[in-house]
């Protein structure tokens, strides 16, 4: 059948391939390659397969795509052939041909080379189409992007699968859709957002969406929650234990994809069996690298075997990452990871004389007395010795925990009880000592609050570069339609001093607004229904009272009349936290009196601050500005806890400088403005003008970003409102908090008068 | 005008509920029996306090009047009220009355669920007077020696608006009740549940994980009861997944991250 295939190939004169064949015979190199190829196609997919065939390469010399891209082709052919089908193949031709016409053979060329290069002989290459068609697509939609792509494609293949890439590519093209200088930029790998959405979509695993269900887990087994922190830095690839701490690698290069979910799980369970089971630091005295290696290994086995007992699923979500089969391969990180594995799963069965030895051993010492860490270090140095005897080397330097789940045992050992004989471990010294440095570097900043009575000192610190960082939080991108995780640093900067006396006085000469607003505030009433039995006049009849005057009437008594009952909305129990926008833009005068408009908001901040303190609503005040997404610039005007005179000084130290980065703020406004145990949450975002900042260029991506913001707060029953300052900023806040929930104040001057008012207004509806 | 006194044979307790003593409570509360020392049983919800109260009517012999308490619950709804029938007018006793009149345990349930204003009504039956003022009737009605007052109280419910008033607390002699040692629980859970010991220990297992998340991220860890509850139903051939998600994980919070630790939990304890 083969050789009729292959004769009907060589022979067929009306075949397709006999016209290109002719063609070709004016080319003496590429008709050679030409009719090597044309029998090794015909032997596998026959004639039918074959006609298909050479009308694709046809194609394609036709579309000039030079001699060398086929050539390339067929070397990508004679690899797949035994695997891949004849329509794989058509795929392949066709893709290629829409990559030449679009960028051009040299571009096609340079990125055939890496998708060459990660095939391996009798691949179905379904993978290598899927990414041919992706590289095509974008050939046509943005062909200046193919040339800067060819330089890191093999990196971005590695990083992605094929789906994966594609969302990559159509990410970079969203993210600049016109500017080509960007563009490349991205696809050369050189922008941070392109790095950053390369880790994204490289399976998802990212810590935290998992950490608050984490920590509650281990908290739950264990009762005790770990401390985690994410790092990233080339070389750091297995989670390690410092001290409280748990540090976890930003990535995992030989991760089983899939599964974040019960990876994560394990390494947190894993790193709180440590904590609950490994009594004391190992010392290391004068153990080699590979014994210390080994004492970790077993002692991962011992603290998962001692939890097991009590947890046995733990067991089997652990033994779920041990992927290893028995082989007879006799590597250091082979036999580790089948060791690991058979002392993890008891029906793992491995024919090696080393492992069964040390598993013996283990399993003599946790049976003796499970509970006593030193039999670990005994049966270390007995089977560390063992492999020394078998001319095993161990590079302690390229070793790897296996599975990906444990920790890299660094932290399991004192290191000030090292010999100092022993040169072997300094290495490992160093990069332990490195993880003492990063858990200082990595503590965290206080995360309390300053006390009320630290206001004092703060203003009498010395004013600092930077603020303390109060939150990270993420930032929506409408080009991408995804939220980018921690995008956005909010810093808390402590206010400025400033005397309050000329602010006071303002205060002071608005008495008559004040007074109006006050009697509106009194007259709020917005809490939950409750009955009110025993009314003259109800919606409904009171029972209870109903039947009392009846019974006095039988027993010739006067009856209560008051035998209503009704459902009232009675007392206020509504919080409001109030964002000032302070950016640079506030700075300018507003109408005659030439006041700016942070002094104007000042002012009617200060009479909504003195109204609500009459009336006793829990108010707190943040003021915002950014100077780019590493430092959107939080000043606390005035804490809920804390009382409004206090506040005042800061309110009149207000200045106005940067931007307005105003999704951020309300990112973090929210997140102080939850947790108020009111039945109202009430938030609302005074700015004069549309949110930008100096790292943004488009003009929607902050907008959508503060829509989104918005949306999100809503979702957790707050209530946002925007009071827009000035026709500009009306426009925006339409967008961004609708057009019922937004309140233009045409003319600034005026606002001092109505916000308070506006906050009656919104309050009782 | 009286309606016929009630006979209290309906509230004696025909078979004797299961109960495992976990401490001294037994002879602490027929020692406060016999002195009249009115009770009050503290402790997480679900850990046993009514049928403690239960199995001890049932020892004494005595009738059980037992209250669930609300937040509309008036002093005429325990005390008693004039009816209206063609007749004239009818007095009905309340609850508390019946079991004053004629010397039952009144269990007063959850109490820090009625308003403070309503509990008062009990205070005069607390003291040396152990009199039910009854004032619609112009009556003061004298207690039957063998009356005896209990409540249950939540202490995990504590807050500014339900808590019970201090010359309330200061009336009642107190018992501390908290779920059982682990071997008692798996006791318990497998008798009452009809499940075998194992399962019984995985599920006290489950709880105890979940208590150590009480009063941090759940109001309170799973109780006794919900964990006879999974066993009732792994006994029906559920499965223990399922049914532990269920009767133990979706009643104890909405939260999505504490639900997925709490069926991790479930998992590493099955």
């Amino acid at each position: 059948m083969r050789a009729l295939a292959a004769s009907e190939g060589e022979a067929g004169p009306d075949d397709a391939g006999a016209a290109l064949e002719r063609l070709l015979r004016g080319r003496p190199a590429l008709h050679a390659g030409f009719l090597a190829a044309r029998a090794h196609v015909g032997r596998h997919l026959g004639a039918a397969g074959l006609a298909g065939w050479a009308e694709d390469v046809g194609a394609l010399y036709h579309a000039n795509a030079g001699p060398a891209v086929i050539e390339a082709l067929w070397d990508v052919e004679r690899r797949l052939l035994p695997g891949a089908g004849a329509a794989t193949l058509a795929e392949l031709w066709q893709a290629a041909r829409a990559l030449c016409r679009h960028a051009g053979s040299r571009t096609t060329l340079a990125l055939l080379a890496p998708l060459g290069a990660r095939l391996v002989y009798g691949d179905d290459g379904r993978e290598l189409a899927t990414r041919l068609a992706a590289l095509a697509g974008l050939a046509g939609r943005a062909p200046d992007a193919l040339a800067p792509l060819a330089g890191v494609l093999a990196r971005v293949m590695e990083a992605l699968p094929p789906e994966a890439m594609a969302q990559w590519f159509a990410d970079g093209l969203a993210r600049h859709p016109a500017d080509r200088r960007r563009r490349a930029a991205w696809f050369r790998l050189e922008d941070k957002l392109a790095l950053r959405r390369l880790d994204d979509l490289a399976g998802g695993l990212r810590f935290a969406p998992h950490e608050e269900r984490l920590k509650q887990l281990a908290q739950a087994l264990f009762g005790a929650e770990p401390e985690v922190r994410v790092l990233a830095e080339p070389g750091f690839v297995r989670p390690r234990l410092a001290g409280g701490l748990l540090l976890l690698p930003a990535r995992f290069p030989d991760l089983p994809a899939g599964d974040a979910a019960g990876f994560f799980e394990a390494v947190v369970t894993h790193a709180a069996c440590h904590r609950a089971f490994t009594r004391e630091c190992f010392a290391v005295g004068r153990m080699k690298p590979v014994q210390l290696a080994l004492v970790a290994l077993f002692e991962d086995a011992r603290v998962e075997r001692l939890a097991a007992r009590r947890y046995p699923g733990l067991g089997r979500l652990w033994r779920r990452f041990h992927t290893v089969e028995a082989s007879p391969a006799q590597t250091v990180g082979a036999l580790f990871a089948r060791l690991a594995r058979a002392l993890a799963d008891p029906a793992f069965h491995d024919g090696d004389g080393w492992i069964a030895k040390a598993r013996g051993l283990f399993e003599r010492g946790f049976a003796e007395d499970a509970e006593r860490q030193g039999f670990v270090t005994e049966i270390a140095r007995i089977v560390g010795h063992d492999l020394g005897q078998l001319r095993i080397p161990f590079d302690a330097k390229a070793y790897r925990v296996a599975p990906a789940y444990r920790d890299d045992g660094l932290g399991l050992f004192d290191w000030d009880e090292t010999d100092p004989a022993n040169d072997d471990v300094l290495e490992l010294m160093i990069e332990a000592a490195r993880l003492r440095q990063e858990e200082v570097d990595a503590a965290p900043p206080d995360p309390s609050p300053p006390e009320p009575a630290a206001g004092a000192r703060l203003r009498a610190a010395p004013p600092r570069e930077e603020g303390t960082v109060a939150g990270l939080y993420p930032e929506w991108d409408h080009r991408l339609r995804t939220e980018l995780a921690d995008h956005v640093t909010v810093r808390l900067y402590p206010p400025a001093a400033a005397g309050s006396t000329a602010l006071a006085a303002r205060l002071d000469a608005a008495g008559a607004v004040a007074a109006r607003l006050d009697a509106l505030m009194r007259r709020a009433r917005l809490d939950r229904p409750s009955r009110l039995r025993r009314q003259l006049e109800g919606e409904e009849i009171d029972l209870e009272a109903a039947q009392e005057a009846m019974l006095a009437r039988r027993l010739g008594e006067l009856p209560d009349p008051r035998i209503h009952a009704l459902k009232r909305r009675q007392g206020r129990d509504v919080s409001l936290l109030l964002l000032l926008d302070v950016s640079q833009s506030t700075a300018d005068p507003v109408g005659r009196s030439g006041e700016s408009v942070l002094s104007t908001a000042a002012l009617a901040v200060g009479l909504l601050g003195a109204a609500l303190d009459g009336v006793g609503d829990p108010f707190a005040a943040l003021a915002f500005a950014s100077n780019g997404r590493e430092d959107v610039r939080v000043t606390t005007v005035k804490r809920f806890a804390e009382r409004w005179d206090a506040a005042l000084p800061r309110l009149a130290g207000l200045a106005p400088a940067y931007s307005t980065r105003l999704g951020a703020a309300i990112r973090h406004g929210a997140a102080e403005l939850a947790p108020q145990p009111t039945h109202r949450r009430v938030l609302v975002v005074v700015t004069d003008g549309e949110p930008s900042d100096v790292d943004v260029e488009d003009g929607a991506y902050l907008a959508e970003d503060a829509r989104r913001a918005v949306a999100v707060a809503r979702g957790q029953g707050l209530d946002v409102f925007g009071v827009a300052l000035g026709p500009a900023a009306d426009r925006a806040c339409a967008d961004i908090f609708g057009r019922r929930n937004s309140f233009p104040v045409a003319r600034v001057e005026e606002l001092p008068a109505r916000l308070a008012a506006l906050y009656f207004q919104l309050t009782v509806r | 005008m009286d309606a016929d006194p009630p006979g209290l044979d309906t509230f004696l307790l025909a078979q004797e509920p299961f109960y495992t003593p976990v401490g001294n409570e037994v002879a602490l509360f027929e020692a406060a029996f016999q002195e009249k020392v009115p009770l009050m049983l503290k402790g997480p919800t679900g850990c046993g306090k009514t049928r403690f109260v239960e199995h001890m009517a049932w020892r004494l012999g005595r009738p059980l009047i037992t209250i669930a308490c609300h937040e509309d619950m008036t002093a005429a709804d325990l005390v008693g009220r004039y009816l209206l029938d063609a007749e004239g007018t009818v007095w009905r006793d309340g609850p508390l009355t019946q079991a004053v009149r004629f010397g039952a345990i009144c269990y007063l349930d959850e109490i820090v669920e009625a308003r403070q204003d309503t509990t008062v009504v009990i205070h005069p039956l607390t003291d040396e007077r152990r009199v039910l003022p009854l004032d619609k009737r112009n009556e003061a009605l004298i207690a039957h020696p063998d009356f005896f007052l209990v409540i249950s109280y939540n202490p995990g419910y504590q807050s500014a608006v339900k808590d019970l008033k201090e010359s309330t607390k200061q009336r009642f002699a107190a018992l501390d009740f908290t779920y059982a040692e682990a071997a008692r629980e798996a006791d318990i859970v497998a008798r009452e549940a009809g499940v075998a010991r194992e399962v019984a220990e995985k599920l006290v297992r489950i709880a105890a994980a979940s208590r150590n998340l009480g009063h941090r991220v759940l109001e309170e860890g799973a109780s006794t009861r919900t964990l006879i509850r999974a066993g009732k139903l792994i006994a029906r051939g559920i499965g223990a997944a399922e049914a532990c998600d269920m009767a133990i994980v979706a009643p104890l919070t909405d939260d999505a991250d504490t639900r997925g630790a709490l069926r991790s939990v479930v998992a590493a304890c099955l």
